[in-house]
């Protein structure tokens, strides 16, 4: 509902300005944060992923990805269980092992690859945007029907000691991948 | 109590036999506990099914919230209209509306499930409950953590929930009708056990009722209040029975007493209208009861009292004040014969309930009335005889005074004659002595005159004149001595000397001197008496008694025997003489005993007792000598005078 309120304000902007395609673009990044901030909220974690009961929870996330900024603006402020959200911008292939969550959107392909393999089973929630399952990957965000899917990888997130909320699984297209 | 004042209808209800009012109690009873029990039961049944529902209501919601939440924060609306269509398999939940948290207003409709005739509304309740006749709606908040994501709205139909309200209140009164009819039925066997007692105890109390037969018992009942009533009630009847027997008697007593009073009993009624009469009223008034009882008593009163009568009893009814009432007095009564009579005459009072009653005793006292005359009359001729036998009396005494003067000068006459009797001997003998000397005298001067005189004659002569002057010497002699003792008798006895005297001796002159007496007869004096007693006082009085007392003895004491022994003893016990005299004789009779001393008392009148004798003594002790007479005797032993005087006698007395 609100992403039709967005689509109607959207609607009305692109109507009205040539840079409707823009418009579109930025609701697709402001989505794709929202589904972070739901995943995180329906996660939980084991104890020993954090150093402290209200140590933050930390979102990292490629320096340059576009999503980045809305994803700093959907989690300004919030926190989940106690524990404020956290977004660290990181430059390259290093530094993924001691977030919580790997947000890997417009990556390159070799370096989603290598930051999801490096991450296996390291109590990270990795969100990404492959085109196929990945076997290290435990979400992975697709578009159907214009609309914004995910999928969950229950053998990835078992190896992650991640539990996933039912009623998320409930809205996921669930794949077994080994 | 209040039982007057109830309506019409309660006054029914009392009217009811006490079996139906017991059955109606208990079914009105019965009836409203169950059916106040019924509706408690339903409205408990109804709130509880309310809460119940709304409560599962809740919970389901929660529950569909739980399962939303997912769908819908990621905006995904199939999933979340499949999640609601999942209500179908519940039949009562009529709609179940999500919606999203919409800047603007309330909400936002994100996906909804509605059976027919429902529809979600574009905004959620405000309330969080809200419950009309149809559907009850519970709006519940959707919440991820501490963020609510949007709000559900459940309604559910109540229509299954009115039916099985309706079920439950028809079973209630299923089974309530069933109870009171089961009540009724166990009433109706048990108003048998409480009425039945009761029917005997009402039929036993009828019966005595109605026959005074208060020997009937009511049998044995248990031990409840009725039992308990038909307990008291036999004892009430056992208390009534011994009562009645009681009345009985004392009505009874009461009416031999007032039948057999010797007073005439009257009641009276506050008018004044006889009520009893009892015989005695019948014989002195002459009326049959039923001619009086009922007519006003002022027939038994002559004229001016019966005219008075009535105003008398209404005076004392207003004001109190009595006249003749609680006090006794004469009044005239009148006979059926129209005679009028004296009468003593009562009233008391009495109040029965509330009526007073008056009960007159009455007397005639006309009996009394002539004896009380003749009494007078008699009195005063009674206070004359009285003078005139106080006249006599003083006669009698001075009679009697001279005739105790003349015994002591017969008791005088009698010593003198003795006297005289005493001295005649010794005197006759001298005459005869002097005589014969004389004689002799004559015949000596004759022979010597004739010169024949021998000298042998002469001494015979002079031998016969001494002989003879020797005899006529002693016989003087004698008589001188006895003329001494008499004249101190008498003359003690006659002058009342007083002296001092030793009382042996003169015991002993005066035996000697009523020594006359002792003559041919074969009685003894022994004189029993100390040498050295002295008394002081009158010894002729002692002279006088011990006489008497001798004269007494020999007159009285030895009818046939002439060997009497007669003892006078004496002795001092301290201040006073005791002069015992006692005799062997017949003694005499106990009832003679106290009359002995009195004067003129004798049982030898016709041979020469003049009663005085014992008497005289009595006077002479108690008034001259100060002292006191005692008379002891048996018959057959004897008797004893024991005097008593004082050793030193007062110096007056008077003779």
């Amino acid at each position: 509902m609100r992403r039709t309120r967005w689509a109607a304000m959207v609607l009305a902007v692109a109507l009205c300005w040539p840079a409707a395609l823009l418009a579109e673009e930025l609701l697709e990044r402001k989505l794709k944060a929202a589904f972070v901030y739901n995943f995180a909220r329906l996660t939980t974690w084991p104890a020993t992923a954090f150093a402290g009961p209200a140590m933050p929870l930390e979102t990292c996330i490629l320096e340059h990805d576009p999503v980045a900024p809305a994803l700093q603006e959907a989690f300004a402020g919030k926190a989940v269980e106690g524990r404020p959200l956290a977004v660290r911008r990181l430059a390259g292939a290093a530094g993924w092992d001691s977030c919580h969550i790997a947000y890997l959107g417009a990556v390159p392909p070799e370096l989603a690859r290598d930051v999801l393999r490096a991450l296996a089973g390291r109590r990270v929630l990795t969100v990404h945007e492959q085109g196929a399952a990945q076997a290290d990957g435990v979400i992975r965000l697709f578009p159907a029907d214009r609309k914004l899917r995910f999928e969950v990888n229950q053998a990835a997130a078992d190896r992650a000691q991640l539990r996933l909320n039912a009623r998320l699984m409930a809205l996921a297209v669930v794949v077994k991948a080994p | 109590m209040n039982a007057r004042r109830h309506s019409p209808r309660w006054r029914r209800l009392d009217d009811l036999p006490i079996r139906s009012k017991l059955l109606v109690l208990i079914l009105l009873s019965s009836g409203v506990g169950l059916v106040v029990a019924a509706c408690i039961l339903i409205a408990f049944a109804s709130s509880a099914l309310r809460t119940s529902t709304v409560r599962d209501l809740q919970t389901l919601a929660a529950i569909m919230a739980d399962s939303s939440v997912a769908a819908l924060v990621f905006g995904d609306t199939q999933a979340a209209t499949d999640t609601l269509d999942s209500l179908r398999a519940h039949p009562d939940i009529a709609r179940a509306c999500l919606y999203s948290p919409a800047a603007t207003s309330g909400g936002a409709l994100f996906a909804h499930y509605a059976r027919e005739g429902a529809q979600c509304p574009a905004t959620p309740d405000p309330h969080s409950l809200r419950q009309d006749s149809q559907w009850l709606t519970v709006v519940a908040p959707v919440r991820l953590g501490d963020e609510v994501a949007g709000t559900l709205q459940l309604t559910q139909d109540l229509a299954r929930q009115r039916r099985v309200l309706w079920l439950l209140a028809q079973v209630a009164l299923g089974i309530g009708g069933v109870s009171f009819m089961l009540s009724a039925a166990v009433a109706w066997a048990m108003q048998r056990a409480i009425t039945g007692p009761l029917m005997r105890l009402a039929q036993a109390a009828q019966h005595v009722t109605e026959t005074r037969d208060y020997t009937l018992r009511v049998g044995p009942a248990g031990k409840d209040e009725v039992g308990r009533l038909i307990d008291d009630f036999n004892q009430m009847l056992d208390q009534v029975k011994l009562r009645e027997t009681a009345l009985h008697d004392s009505a009874a007593r009461l009416r031999a007493i007032v039948d057999t009073a010797v007073d005439g009993i009257i009641t009276i009624d506050s008018r004044g209208h006889i009520e009893s009469f009892n015989p005695a009223a019948e014989f002195i008034f002459g009326y049959a009861p039923d001619e009086v009882v009922g007519r006003n008593v002022s027939m038994l009163m002559p004229a001016p009292y019966r005219q008075e009568h009535d105003g008398y009893l209404t005076n004392y009814l207003s004001t109190g004040i009595k006249k003749i009432i609680g006090s006794g007095r004469e009044v005239v009564g009148l006979r059926k014969d129209g005679t009028s009579f004296p009468m003593e005459l009562a009233v008391s009072d009495m109040s029965i309930g509330s009526q007073r009653k008056f009960t007159g005793l009455v007397r005639d006292i006309t009996a009394r009335k002539r004896t009380e005359s003749e009494l007078r009359r008699l009195n005063l001729s009674l206070e004359s005889q009285v003078t005139e036998t106080r006249q006599a009396l003083n006669q009698l005494r001075d009679a009697q005074t001279q005739l105790v003067q003349s015994e002591k000068l017969a008791s005088l006459g009698s010593l003198v004659a003795g006297m005289a009797h005493e001295i005649n001997t010794p005197l006759g003998i001298g005459v005869s002595a002097a005589s014969t000397l004389q004689v002799l005298a004559e015949q000596i001067r004759e022979r010597h005159d004739s010169g024949e005189m021998t000298r042998s004659d002469l001494k015979r002569f002079v031998q016969a004149a001494i002989d003879s002057s020797d005899l006529v010497l002693k016989n003087l002699q004698r008589a001188a001595d006895l003329m001494q003792s008499f004249k101190q008798v008498t003359v003690d006895q006659a002058s009342g000397e007083r002296r001092r005297f030793a009382l042996k001796p003169y015991l002993d002159e005066v035996i000697t001197s009523l020594s006359p007496k002792f003559k041919g007869n074969q009685h003894r004096v022994r004189v029993n008496c100390p040498d050295d007693l002295v008394v002081d006082g009158y010894p002729g009085a002692v002279a006088q008694i011990v006489t008497n007392f001798i004269t007494n003895s020999m007159m009285h004491a030895y009818p046939e025997r002439k060997d009497g022994q007669m003892e006078i003893g004496a002795s001092i016990q301290g201040d006073d003489v005791v002069l015992a005299y006692r005799d062997d004789g017949v003694g005499i009779e106990p009832a003679n005993l106290g009359r002995v001393l009195d004067p003129f008392f004798t049982t030898r009148r016709g041979t020469g007792g003049s009663g005085l004798g014992l008497h005289v003594v009595y006077n002479l002790v108690t008034q001259r000598l100060g002292g006191t007479v005692q008379v002891k005797s048996e018959p057959g032993n004897g008797a004893e005078f024991i005097v008593r005087f004082p050793v030193r006698q007062p110096a007056q007395v008077a003779a």
